[in-house]
């Protein structure tokens, strides 16, 4: 499949098309930057400062992310995370555990199933959760856009720095 | 002034302002991770395999996308980005001064800002790539994440760099 962040022949360039086309251009862009490293290279935490990143546990933490702002706020859902008060990074920690094709592919079944809701959901609705703020689905898109696009950086350099790969 | 990814009270939660306001959240990181680096700190790369990329490089790069993607591309002009060679706009930000490449980063980041905030989201760029109908929205969307992307990296240099950290 190609990446692209720009909709295909036949797709729409109104603003939910364009939308969602930059959310997936994002999340291919996460799970490209994880493929095909080893369990030891995605386990690696290069940053002596930061023992929790590792491309792995970046890209478990974005699907906890996703899952977080959309299935618990927007919709109202459980929060089914692994965090606790006691280690409210677990979803980082979590990327470890699993074996890095397993963090990928639920990563990708998180990912479709946050375009699925974009795809249908009011762009204007008030996230069920209530806050201080009106926060609403075009807001939360739109964060996930660039909380993803700013992790792609990170995973940019730790890949880089695994094996030499780089790229947009 | 806070940095901010939310409008702040009494602000519109439409979509020109979500737009706006989340551009402007990435361009006041970019600015925020390079500021109060020494000039050399400022000037290192630390990844051998990219020699260009360091914290100054990159806001002047950033400098140059906006200026090109509202000139060259949209309004079919002459942004004046340097060509000389292929990465020439990284390159110029080793040759300012750091606050110098910060200054003229948030002005040009705010004419970008006052130009998305007049401009019909609709309209097609002057220079259409020959598949794809790009339209200013697609432009804005694409500002976001690019330079949600290049803050990433300016999170990982930052740290590299003297150990500081953090969202915004």
């Amino acid at each position: 499949m190609t990446r692209d962040d720009r909709p295909g022949a036949g797709e729409g360039w109104d603003e939910r098309s364009l939308l969602l086309t930059m959310l997936r251009y994002t999340q291919q862009t996460a799970v490209a930057k994880v493929s095909g490293l080893s369990q030891e290279l995605a386990r690696t935490t290069p940053l002596p400062t930061s023992p929790r990143m590792s491309p792995a546990n970046v890209l478990n933490h974005l699907r906890w992310v996703e899952r977080s702002w959309v299935q618990e706020r927007l919709l109202g859902g459980d929060d089914d995370g692994p965090w606790t008060k006691e280690n409210p990074d677990a979803e980082f920690d979590e990327g470890s555990v699993l074996p890095l094709d397993e963090v990928i592919r639920l990563y990708e079944e998180e990912a479709a199933r946050t375009r699925a809701v974009f795809a249908e959901h009011d762009l204007d609705a008030v996230m069920a959760k209530a806050t201080k703020s009106p926060i609403t689905a075009r807001w939360i898109l739109l964060h996930l856009i660039e909380e993803t696009a700013r992790h792609n950086g990170h995973l940019d350099i730790m890949r880089e720095m695994a094996d030499g790969s780089v790229g947009d | 002034m806070p940095i901010r990814n939310r409008p702040s009270e009494g602000e519109s939660w439409g979509e020109r302002s979500l737009l706006l306001t989340m551009l402007k959240f990435t361009q006041d990181v970019a600015a925020w991770k390079v500021r109060g680096l020494t000039e050399e700190q400022a000037r290192t790369a630390p990844l051998r395999t990219s020699p260009l990329t360091s914290p100054a490089n990159i806001v002047n790069h950033l400098r140059w996308v906006e200026r090109s993607w509202i000139e060259d591309d949209i309004l079919g002009r002459d942004s004046h980005r340097p060509r000389s060679r292929p990465d020439a706009d990284f390159e110029e930000g080793s040759a300012l001064p750091l606050d110098e490449v910060i200054r003229l980063y948030e002005e040009g980041a705010a004419d970008t800002r006052a130009f998305f905030a007049d401009a019909d989201l609709d309209a097609p760029t002057a220079v259409q790539p020959p598949d794809a109908p790009t339209t200013v929205r697609w432009v804005l969307l694409h500002l976001i994440e690019e330079t949600a992307r290049h803050n990433g990296h300016l999170d990982i240099l930052r740290e590299m760099a003297d150990g500081e950290v953090g969202n915004y």
